[in-house]
């Protein structure tokens, strides 16, 4: 089934949550692996989001704006002696988008109690 | 290193390598750059928490596995997306739709000159399969890619790339071209102005292929310093 054009899926809305939580904690930039532990340790889950799921996800949320991302300096990453990394940080749009996410959400939750009451 | 840990990075760096395997640069090293970080910080997080290198190898074993799907669903977007910028980038440049223009008048004078040279047989054994390939090649690089002969102008603009297949390409052409003009001549019984303009060809295409051997000379030297000198 093809979903909503602008519609987000459960994995993309974790991960603009998990980048928003982390820019609160005064980490905004954020890298594949980080994310991928902040979204099992939120969601609980038994495994780490998979390569390909994940590294799909984040490109495909760059192209729509709602991720952005750069290369950190090789220099920082050979003094510490690891790979570079890719830096991703939620724009504007993506804050945007997690909102516009949760509105329907809410709406489904109330919709029981605003509805009309049967006597 | 756990013998179990080192076979699953090996698998997953394989993987990665073969679906990203003639994507751009860019998105080629993009992808295996950021898998390696990845699969770095699950070791060293693992390697933390004094984790069991079996259970690290395990996970990092299904992690691969189960994107496996969206890997090759994302190589054959990639793939499609790259193929059609560069198609729209070399065709947009008005100098590559002429090199592709002239490429493809090359090849019909190969095939025009081969047929000329039906009183020299064996010619037309060279120098129409040649001619009729080289019209394919153009046409069917030109659907996918923007042309041939604009991809051997781009690659040869491009420092540090190999270039020795397009030099190669170039110099079959010369040396087509020169027995196709070869054949022609050799058919006419009086040479008029369409003879000297064919001679004109040839010793252009004797030129440019010399230089193109020269190139390709100095590119197999220099490689063979490096090699020596390493």
């Amino acid at each position: 089934m093809r979903r909503k054009v602008g519609a987000l899926i459960p994995l993309e809305v974790s991960i603009l949550e998990a980048g928003i939580e982390l820019a609160v904690r005064g980490a905004p930039y954020f890298h594949g692996f980080l994310i991928a532990k902040e979204v099992k340790e939120r969601e609980d889950a038994r495994l780490l989001t998979a390569h390909g799921t994940l590294y799909k996800a984040l490109d495909r949320m760059q192209k729509a704006g709602l991720l952005e991302s750069e290369w950190e300096d090789p220099l920082l990453a050979a003094g510490e002696g690891r790979p570079r990394r890719r830096l991703y940080r939620v724009t504007a749009a993506g804050e945007a988008a997690l909102a516009g996410a949760r509105v329907p959400q809410r709406r489904g939750a109330t919709q029981p109690t605003a509805g009309p009451v049967t006597p | 290193m756990n013998a179990s840990l080192i076979l699953c990075l090996g698998m997953v760096r394989n993987w990665v390598a073969l679906y990203t395997f003639g994507l751009p640069r860019d998105l080629r090293e993009g992808r295996r750059m950021e898998i390696d970080c990845d699969l770095w910080e699950q070791r060293q997080l693992a390697e933390h928490r004094r984790e069991p290198p079996l259970g690290t190898a395990a996970e990092i074993a299904a992690r691969a596995l189960l994107g496996a799907i969206s890997d090759i669903t994302w190589r054959a977007q990639a793939g499609a997306t790259a193929r059609a910028d560069r198609s729209i980038r070399m065709n947009e440049a008005l100098y590559m739709r002429a090199m592709v223009g002239a490429g493809v008048v090359l090849a019909l004078f190969l095939i025009l000159s081969g047929i000329a040279g039906v009183a020299w047989y064996w010619t037309l054994v060279i120098t129409i399969p040649i001619g009729i390939a080289m019209v394919a090649i153009a046409f069917f690089r030109a659907r996918q890619t923007g042309g041939a002969v604009g991809i051997a102008v781009d690659r040869m603009r491009t420092k540090g790339e190999s270039r020795w297949k397009w030099l190669l390409l170039v110099i079959g052409v010369c040396v087509a071209t020169v027995v196709g003009i070869f054949a022609y001549l050799s058919s006419l019984e009086h040479w008029g102005g369409l003879a000297i303009a064919s001679n004109f060809v040839g010793i252009i295409a004797v030129l440019v292929a010399l230089s193109a051997l020269v190139l390709l000379i100095s590119d197999l030297m220099g490689s063979v310093r490096r090699k020596t000198g390493s």
